[in-house]
């Protein structure tokens, strides 16, 4: 049985990426394209995890470093060689993830996924050749942040 | 006394003469008698003539006899007066007592005395002037002796300084020898190194081309290896072009591998092909980094062959300058060794005339030696005979003293003085003393005077303490002390006279001296003790 992206029902396919220190598996749902990291125009008063805004195919792009995101009280991220473009699923907004490197397309079955008490953008992890793998619903990254 | 003695020879011839005449006369009466013509008158003549000639005979030869024997007699007298006097002025002059001898001639007839006091006086100015001249004979004879044991020591000094100058003239003849031979094997050394320079010089000239020609490989091999690096980066670019190339290709296939998923199970089979793709992307990077790798190992290998090189080339030209240094030192050490080989060459031959030299002085300083030691032996033999002059000038002064003059220097004589002093005064022991101390402080070269009596027992003295030490005079003098076996007590009992002994050895002062002894006698001349002192012959001589 597959999923509505046809794919077998019981696992579902991430771009498997890493920032600093950090592995990533973004749904590929989510991921629309990998880039070269873009020349970024940083914005004035903005959140440390927002490095700018980029043009990618013509379109402004706002560029977030995931490091940033993953570790918040860490150093900020380095190399950001490149960039993943992510949309939400109605393809509206577009947002860019500044990574180290990415590794490729995996499939992982969703009884390896554990869900967790992470904050809202991580819905679970895996274990990869011994190390844990944040799963990430780039959705989340799209709410605007409370004003409390 | 002559004209006496002619006129009784004359009238002895007188009387012969008369006789003669009466008996001619008489016997030329008794011829003309014969005749028979005036035979009594004849007669008568002749007896008158007899008879006047016996009167004449007796007048002028009897009488006169008579008176003759008479004066003779007298003169006999007179003679044997004098003969006795004489007697026992010789024999006071056999003692050496010229007072007592002076004294005893003025019994004499004027003229007599005068000659023999004349006499006497000449004999006693005669030992006094030996006594001056004894002593200036023993003080000469000191000197002399004190400067010829000076001179026997100057010449000992002088060749065992010869013994010492001969030794070290020898060491430097030997060491000339030595120098001379080191400096003759330094020739031959210096020759040696001449050669040895010669052909390092054409070593070291071969050795500054090798190194040229070696710099100019070494610069060759740099410019290869910039070749090398020029080359290698150039690689590198391509490198980075196939990086860039497989980043990119592993995007796409990455964006290809995401789209196929996007694509669901019809997407299966491109992203099968996406994900070969990535991966070749993948192994190409991974071959561009073993490439980069080795190109790294291969850069860095030419960046040491550059350094190396560059090394090698500094190294090249520092020895190139060392060598060119070197060339130049050798130039000057060929030159410094010419220069030492002659150097040596002249020292070898100084040396060799130093060595000459040192045996010609070695020679006459040997000659010098023997010289310095026959002097030293004349110079002993010079004090011996000093001693020996000496020795006799003390002895002359012993004889002179002898002699009793009537001077200051005679010791006999003051010994008499002060035995006068003593006269009946031997019972009072201070004035003993008094007397002794008095002749001790006055006369410093006396060391012990003293008095003993008649049996030779000691009865005081005195000791000069200037020249005896306390500790030798209690064990040696004490008074009570027996002192009949000494010759000088045995002679002036013997002799009643005063007695001089021969120097003998102090057993106070370990120095010779010689001891004067004096009879003391009271009033009526009886001996009644014996002054002796012992003079001290150093202290004598010395004053």
């Amino acid at each position: 049985m597959r999923s509505d992206s046809g794919h077998p029902d019981n696992e579902d396919h991430f771009l498997l990426v890493r920032s600093g220190g950090h592995r990533c598996a973004i749904p590929v749902e989510a991921a629309k394209l990998v880039t070269k990291a873009p020349k970024v125009y940083p914005l004035p008063s903005s959140a440390l995890r927002l490095l700018g805004l980029a043009q990618v195919g013509g379109e402004p792009v706002a560029v977030v470093d995931l490091h940033a995101i993953l570790d918040p009280d860490g150093c900020p991220g380095g190399g950001h060689e490149l960039t993943v473009i992510v949309r939400t699923r109605s393809g509206g907004s577009a947002i860019g993830l500044a990574i180290d490197e990415a590794f490729g397309v995996i499939s992982v079955g969703r009884q390896r996924q554990r869900s967790t008490d992470d904050p809202g953008w991580v819905t679970g992890r895996i274990t990869m050749d011994g190390r844990t793998v944040v799963i990430l619903d780039p959705e989340q990254l799209f709410v605007p942040a409370s004003t409390d | 006394m002559q004209a006496e003695r002619r006129t009784s020879i004359l009238r002895q011839w007188l009387g012969m003469a008369i006789l003669t005449v009466v008996i001619l006369v008489g016997g030329v009466m008794l011829e003309i008698t014969s005749d028979g013509d005036k035979e009594e008158w004849y007669i008568d003549a002749w007896m008158v003539l007899g008879i006047a000639a016996l009167a004449s005979h007796l007048v002028l030869v009897s009488l006169p006899r008579v008176r003759l024997e008479r004066a003779h007699r007298e003169l006999e007298q007179r003679h044997a007066q004098q003969c006795t006097i004489l007697e026992k002025s010789l024999e006071e002059m056999r003692h050496g007592d010229l007072v007592e001898f002076l004294g005893a001639v003025d019994q004499l007839p004027e003229v007599m005395s005068e000659a023999v006091q004349a006499a006497a006086q000449a004999i006693s100015a005669l030992v006094q002037q030996i006594q001056a001249s004894s002593v200036e004979v023993a003080t000469s004879a000191g000197t002399v002796h004190a400067t010829s044991a000076e001179l026997v020591e100057g010449a000992s000094q002088q060749a065992a300084a010869v013994v010492e100058i001969t030794a070290t003239t020898e060491e430097l003849a030997r060491t000339a020898g030595q120098i001379a031979t080191n400096a003759s094997g330094q020739a031959e050394f210096v020759a040696k190194a001449q050669d040895a320079g010669n052909e390092g010089a054409h070593s070291l000239e071969g050795a500054v081309q090798g190194v040229g020609e070696l710099r100019h490989g070494i610069e060759a091999i740099a410019d290869r290896a910039d070749i090398l690096g020029k080359r290698s980066r150039e690689i590198y670019r391509v490198l980075d072009l196939i990086t860039e190339i497989a980043q990119e290709t592993h995007i796409l296939a990455l964006n290809a591998a995401i789209e196929a998923s996007a694509a669901g199970e019809h997407g299966d089979r491109f992203g099968v092909v996406a994900e070969e793709v990535r991966r070749l992307a993948e192994r190409s990077r991974e071959s561009v980094e073993s490439v980069r790798q080795l190109l790294d190992g291969f850069s860095e290998s030419i960046r040491s062959v550059v350094v190396a090189t560059e090394e090698g080339s500094k190294s090249a030209v520092q020895v190139l300058e060392q060598s060119r240094s070197t060339q130049d030192a050798i130039e000057q050490l060929r030159s410094a060794l010419a220069d030492t080989a002659g150097a040596a060459r002249e020292i070898s031959l100084a040396t060799d005339e130093q060595r000459t030299a040192s045996n010609q002085v070695v020679l006459t300083l040997r000659e010098i030696s023997e010289v310095i030691q026959r002097t030293a032996d004349s110079f002993q033999q010079f004090t011996s005979s000093a001693e020996r002059l000496s020795g006799l000038a003390l002895s002359i002064q012993l004889l002179t003293q002898s002699f009793r003059t009537d001077s200051g220097h005679s010791l006999k004589n003051q010994v008499l003085g002060w035995s006068d002093r003593l006269r009946d005064s031997t019972a009072n022991l201070e004035v003993v003393e008094g007397v002794l101390a008095d002749v001790v402080r006055n006369f410093p070269y006396i060391e012990l005077a003293y008095l003993v009596d008649t049996s030779g027992s000691m009865v005081a003295f005195e000791v000069n303490r200037a020249v005896v030490d306390d500790h030798r005079l209690k064990v040696t003098v004490s008074p009570g002390q027996a002192y009949a076996d000494r010759p000088w007590f045995q002679a002036v009992s013997r002799d009643q006279r005063t007695a001089v002994t021969p120097p003998y050895v102090s057993l106070l002062t370990d120095d010779r001296c010689f001891t004067i002894a004096a009879a003391v006698r009271n009033r009526s001349g009886a001996m009644i003790g014996i002054l002796g002192v012992d003079v001290n012959v150093r202290s004598w001589t010395s004053i």
